[in-house]
């Protein structure tokens, strides 16, 4: 998911939010959130700003008919904190070693990822952290929750991200890296939809645990400054190659 | 307690000097609205400061707004969002708003838009804009037809449209007015499928918008957005040439594409040896259709041999449309000319193409053949002259359909019909131990070929709510009709010598006229069955079941002298062969799949059944029957392991069993070079190969230094070669059989890649060998070829700028083969190579590229010797405002070195072959690309 500079960082709205007790609204501040996470490859290639016209052209004639890739996530949250990660029913993969997830803790304000760059593994241990959102006047349901849009822009990754919120859930969570918004994020998408994150399903639930956090967790620890700068210099190496980072999670 | 406002304040800065804002949401009775949600937005971009709830009684109030103006947006369930700019006024140190009104949504269109259609809904003051292409329309509706069905709005019999109870008198597309002012002129006309979405608002009169001054009047207005056109469209491309050497082409295509259809032509000629289509061409021809890799038909792994088919002559020749990597050997002349039209939808997708190509191919080649026999040698020089022609007419059509989210059915229908002229000349000059020039002989062949070849198959694929569960099913028909006719004739003269001079024994024999007439048919009837169930969510197991019977005819008939007539017959040579094969197949595997772990073991039992019978002549007597069982079991393991993301290893173990080929099993003999005549086997048993595989590799992302290796094991049980009998006047007759020892083969190969500075100069280097033992009978005696090679390669990429790649590798290649009865016959094959890859881009869009290619090939032990210098210059410009034009220059094999050269060690001989081919011509071409050309270098060195 999209990373900030150092410089863009400064930028970021570093929102500590307690825990508050919203009286009715309680009773919404833990459960799990199922996600459909889709890749569309052929978006992905109208990006891919190195290709000539004619490259790009023929590319979208001859994969028109490829399916988006899916996978389901999931999101499991209540007032001390949120994990997200692949859904447990997920078919196991034989190629990546480390998977992917975000947890978040609200007690200490800090968030722990496994981030990847071209499969090397990075442990990111930091604050918790948002972009800075522009808020719109749009509504839509999604999963049965009206939600509000708002937007953010990522100007390493160079593309804009656009949420849907709902306020019915009190809680600020998210897919990927994102949150910060007054309650969960239930949609997403990413560069013009080349990358679209939506709730198939909420279950609110007031006993909801989260997974235990392991005890070990193998890789090098980077600050989340450090990560993006990471990430900054794979995209400035892969935009030498005229190549796209493929490397990165969209 | 509900009193407590309700505030989440942004921490990371505390004003001093800040003011507070406060009022009360309330809906138009007044009524509070409690628990609804304001955010504090920055005025110039709308990005969020801050946010809070209103409380019980519809209060809130944020502390500490740092002293600007602010945008408060406030929003609920139900209501227009509220959005009011708040300046900062320094004498209000609280900013007390008071009771803000919000306005529900109308609630016929909250309830259609937002819970029926699933629509967003956008609001811009009191502006609703939503998504339009969330309403179903047929397809070819208008506007018009789209308006009637968006709630809110109604439109009369004459057009008339009301939006929100007011008439509309403005229609705007993309914000402008759409062709006078005539609202219906946009909603009659504009197909529905072209808007994206549909806004209504009160915009100012056109009297204040040219005035400038408002006049408080608005009209109702709609907006449609159209959607962007990039799915639509067409693009073309031309490219002519013509050069010194008589060499000319010329190539078009044209493609017409939306989003459903693709039509493409595209047709060439040339006679610079390219016969097919190149990658980027055959993609641009075949569309979406371009590479069906659902389309497998066998299911189950892959363990081999139970393909028996019978392989014509035409190699490489099969039902896909022809693409080709560089440009042929020898000589060529090519036409060919093609349609493809694809028709995709979600459900149905529809593809049809024709294609026909035309290739006259002229190959000039000298060879030179060292045979070796137990305690002498020959050798044969040979000038060999081959003309074949092929004409290709392919059709094919392919239906897919969705039947339902889980099921689909794909049928596809391929055929090619070719024509065949074939001729081959050839000069040969036997030599004894002491290079005496002891035989003449000249075999000639001249005929000409049909085949008809048609491949048909369905399958139908089940997928099931549970994850991972599938049921697949296929059948498939092949039908394969190939006949030819020739003439052969062979003269053969004997030279007095003083030494060894292998006299003929039977002059008959080995002096031929005859006409032989072939006809070959095959028709296969297979079918596959496949279940795959997931078993938790690291287990997957599979059944599979593959069931094929296979009904072939050979006839041959030989004439001699060369007339159709019973007289001539030769009843020795000619034959009929009618044969069956069966062929069953089940088998189950069970797969591991989790955190970097990958296992699969799994076994197959098969049953091969041959039966053949031979007959004098088609419908005569029988002579001989063949009956063949070969039931094995054959199991396959792979296991995967990943050290981390990026470095893996992996392990293969399988065995295969091969049947023989129909050509190995059919016992006619082949006399159509009398001086080596082969002949078939009907009692072949099935090769079996045992293999291991391991490979390991990794990859650094953030140094991009990176290792490939793997070393693979294969041997061999009944292998089947063919070996050799040679008479005293050396006619060699060869005949496939088994060995039971078949020998074996190690390989090992490791690359390493690195860079000596990122991204701008990347070093490849690579070390391989390998270690061979193939046996084989001559004169009935046991030889073993051993055969032990050595290369190394390095490669180094320099891009250090963007309008410069220079390519350069360097390859040695050293080969041993020793022969344990032929021991004098040692020897030692060397190949080196340089390669040079440099392109620059030059101002103005000019383009020079060079390809140089150095070889040098020595064998000692037949005085070989050969050094290839090969360079080409590619000079073009682009031009254009679009870069749609190309001049090029491009100048091939500019030392005039070209030669085709093959040198091979096998059984009892060596050889090399030298074929004339394409040598040093410039041309002068013209493109034309409505796409525009690419104005960059390439960047690697396989683009």
């Amino acid at each position: 998911m999209g990373i900030n500079t150092n410089n863009a960082m400064k930028k970021f709205l570093i929102l500590f939010l307690s825990a508050v007790s919203f009286g009715t609204f309680a009773q919404k501040n833990s459960g799990t959130i199922n996600y459909n996470f889709e890749t569309d490859w052929l978006k992905m290639v109208e990006k891919n700003k190195f290709l000539s016209n004619e490259e790009r052209q023929r590319a979208l004639q001859t994969w028109k008919n490829d399916e988006t890739y899916k996978v389901n996530m999931q999101l499991v949250f209540n007032p001390q904190g949120s994990y997200y990660g692949l859904d447990p029913n997920e078919r196991g993969n034989s190629w990546q070693k480390t998977e992917y997830w975000v947890r978040r803790n609200f007690e200490t304000n800090t968030v722990l990822e496994t981030q990847m760059i071209g499969g090397k593994v990075m442990i990111v241990e930091d604050t918790l952290y948002s972009f800075p959102w522009k808020i719109k006047s749009e509504i839509k349901e999604v999963a049965g929750y009206l939600c509000m849009k708002a937007t953010a822009y990522d100007s390493v990754r160079n593309y804009d991200i656009e949420v849907w919120f709902t306020t019915d859930i009190s809680l600020s969570v998210g897919p990927e890296e994102f949150m910060g918004l007054p309650g969960a994020i239930l949609e997403m998408v990413i560069n013009d939809g080349v990358v679209k994150i939506a709730a198939s399903s909420v279950k609110l639930n007031k006993e909801q645990q989260l997974p235990p956090v392991p005890k070990k967790v193998k890789g090098k620890r980077y600050t989340k400054p450090q990560y993006a700068n990471e990430v900054a210099k794979y995209v400035k190496d892969s935009e030498e190659r005229r190549q796209m980072a493929w490397g990165l999670r969209y | 307690m509900r009193k407590t406002l309700l505030l989440l304040i942004v921490s990371f800065q505390c004003f001093a000097q800040s003011y507070s804002i406060k009022g009360t949401l309330v809906d138009t009775s007044n009524v509070p609205l409690e628990f609804a949600t304001l955010f504090l937005l920055n005025p110039s971009d709308s990005t969020m400061l801050t946010f809070g709830r209103t409380d019980g009684d519809g209060k809130f109030e944020f502390k500490g707004v740092k002293k600007a103006d602010v945008v408060l947006q406030a929003t609920f369930m139900g209501y227009i969002p509220f959005k009011q700019l708040i300046k900062y006024d320094a004498g209000k140190p609280v900013n007390e708003l008071g009771a803000i009104k919000m306005k529900p949504i109308d609630n016929e269109l909250y309830e259609i838009i937002i819970k029926t259609a699933k629509a967003p809904m956008a609001f811009k003051g009191d502006t609703v804009e939503y998504d339009a292409s969330k309403f179903k329309v047929p397809p070819g509706s208008t506007v018009e037809d789209l308006l009637k069905r968006l709630p809110g709005f109604q439109v009369d019999g004459d057009g008339n449209i009301k939006a929100q109870g007011e008439n509309i008198t403005k229609v705007m597309v993309d914000g402008k007015r759409f062709f006078g002012s005539d609202p219906k002129a946009a909603t009659k006309n504009l197909p529905s499928e072209a808007i994206s979405k549909v806004q209504v608002y009160n915009d100012a009169t056109e009297q204040s918008k040219v005035t400038g001054v408002s006049d408080g009047a608005t009209e109702k207005t709609i907006n449609l957005q159209l959607k962007e056109e990039y799915k639509k469209g067409a693009f073309g491309k031309f490219t002519a040439g013509a050069g010194t050497e008589e060499r000319v082409m010329a190539k078009g295509n044209y493609n017409k594409f939306d989003e459903k259809n693709q039509l493409s032509i595209i047709g060439f000629g040339n006679n610079i040896n390219q016969s097919g289509l190149s990658n980027d061409d055959y993609q641009d021809f075949r569309g979406s259709q371009s590479y069906n890799w659902g389309d497998n038909v066998d299911f189950g792994f892959n363990s081999g041999g139970y393909y028996i088919y019978y392989g014509d002559e035409d190699n490489g020749e099969g039902l896909g449309i022809p693409t080709s990597w560089g440009p042929d050997r020898g000589r060529s002349q090519n036409i060919a000319g093609g349609a493809n039209y694809n028709y995709d939808t979600k459900k149905d997708k529809i593809s049809s193409n024709y294609f026909y190509n035309k290739t006259a191919q002229q190959l000039e080649q000298e060879q030179f053949r060292n045979i070796f026999l137990q305690g002498t040698q020959y050798n044969i020089r040979s000038q060999e002259n081959f003309k074949n022609t092929i004409g290709n007419h392919r059709a094919s059509v392919r239906y897919e359909r969705q039947i339902d989210s889980l099921r689909s059915i794909i049928g596809y229908v391929n055929g090619r019909l070719a024509n065949r002229d074939q001729l081959s000349d050839i000069n040969q000059q036997y030599y004894n131990l002491t290079n005496e020039h002891f035989r003449n002989q000249n075999p000639y062949s001249k005929g000409d070929g049909l085949t008809k070849n048609i491949e048909s198959s369905v399958l139908f694929k089940n997928n099931f709510m549970k994850k991972g569960r599938s049921f697949l099913w296929s059948g498939t028909y092949i039908i394969n009709n190939n006949s030819n006719n020739a003439i052969q004739r062979s003269d053969i003269e004997q030279l007095v010598v003083g030494g060894e001079s292998f006299p003929i024994s039977d002059s008959a024999a080995v002096n031929i006229n005859q006409l032989s007439l072939g006809d070959n048919r095959s028709s296969v009837l297979k079918s596959s069955v496949m279940y795959v169930e997931p078993l938790g969510t690291k287990f997957t197991w599979d059944i599979f079941g593959n069931i094929s019977r296979t009904l072939q005819s050979i006839e041959r008939n030989v004439f001699s002298p060369p007339n159709e007539s019973t007289g001539s017959r030769n009843d020795d040579l000619s034959v009929y062969f009618d044969n069956t094969v069966n062929y069953q197949r089940v088998g189950s595997s069970m797969r591991y799949a989790s955190k970097g772990i990958f296992a699969m073991l799994g076994v197959a039992a098969q049953g091969i059944g041959l039966e053949g019978s031979q007959f004098d002549q088609k419908g005569g007597t029988k002579e001989e029957s063949i009956t063949n069982k070969y039931p094995a079991v054959l199991p396959t393991a792979s296991f995967r392991y990943s050290f981390s993301n990026t470095s893996r290893m992996q392990l293969n173990a399988n065995i295969t069993e091969s049947a023989p080929t129909i050509n190995q099993l059919q016992p006619f003999i082949d006399n159509s070079n009398p001086m080596f005549i082969t002949t078939g086997n009907p009692n072949l048993q099935p090769s079996r190969t045992r293999s291991v595989n391991a490979y390991y590799n990794m990859y650094d992302p953030a140094t991009f230094f990176n290792v490939w290796t793997s070393v693979n094991y294969r041997s061999y049980k009944n292998r089947i070669v063919y070996n050799r009998v040679i008479s005293e006047d050396l006619i060699t007759t060869t005949r496939p059989e088994n060995i039971a020892d078949g020998g074996d083969n190690l390989g090992a190969n490791i690359n390493i890649g690195f860079p000596i500075k990122k991204n701008k100069i990347m070093v490849d280097m690579g070390l391989n060998g390998n270690i061979g033992k193939s046996p084989l009978f001559i004169n009935e005696v046991r030889n073993e070829n051993n055969s032990k090679s050595i290369g190394g390669n390095v490669s180094i990429n320099i891009t250090p700028v963007s309008w410069l790649s220079w390519f350069v590798s360097g390859n040695l290649w050293t080969n041993r083969t020793e022969y344990s009865k032929f021991s004098q016959q040692n020897q030692t094959f060397h190949r080196r190579t340089i390669s040079s890859d440099l392109n620059i881009q030059l101002p103005k869009k000019l383009f020079v590229s060079s390809r140089f290619n150095y070889s040098h090939q020595k064998n000692e032990r037949i005085n070989f010797n050969q050094h290839l210098p090969i360079l080409g210059v590619n000079v073009y410009k682009i031009f254009g405002k679009k870069n749609q034009h190309e001049l090029r220059v491009s100048g091939n094999d500019l030392f005039n070195r070209n030669l085709g050269i093959n040198q091979s060690a096998s059984s009892n001989e060596v050889s090399f072959t030298n074929t004339q081919t394409l040598s040093r011509y410039i041309m002068l071409s013209y493109s034309f690309n409505m796409r525009g050309m690419k104005t960059e270098i390439k960047r690697n060195r396989w683009e």
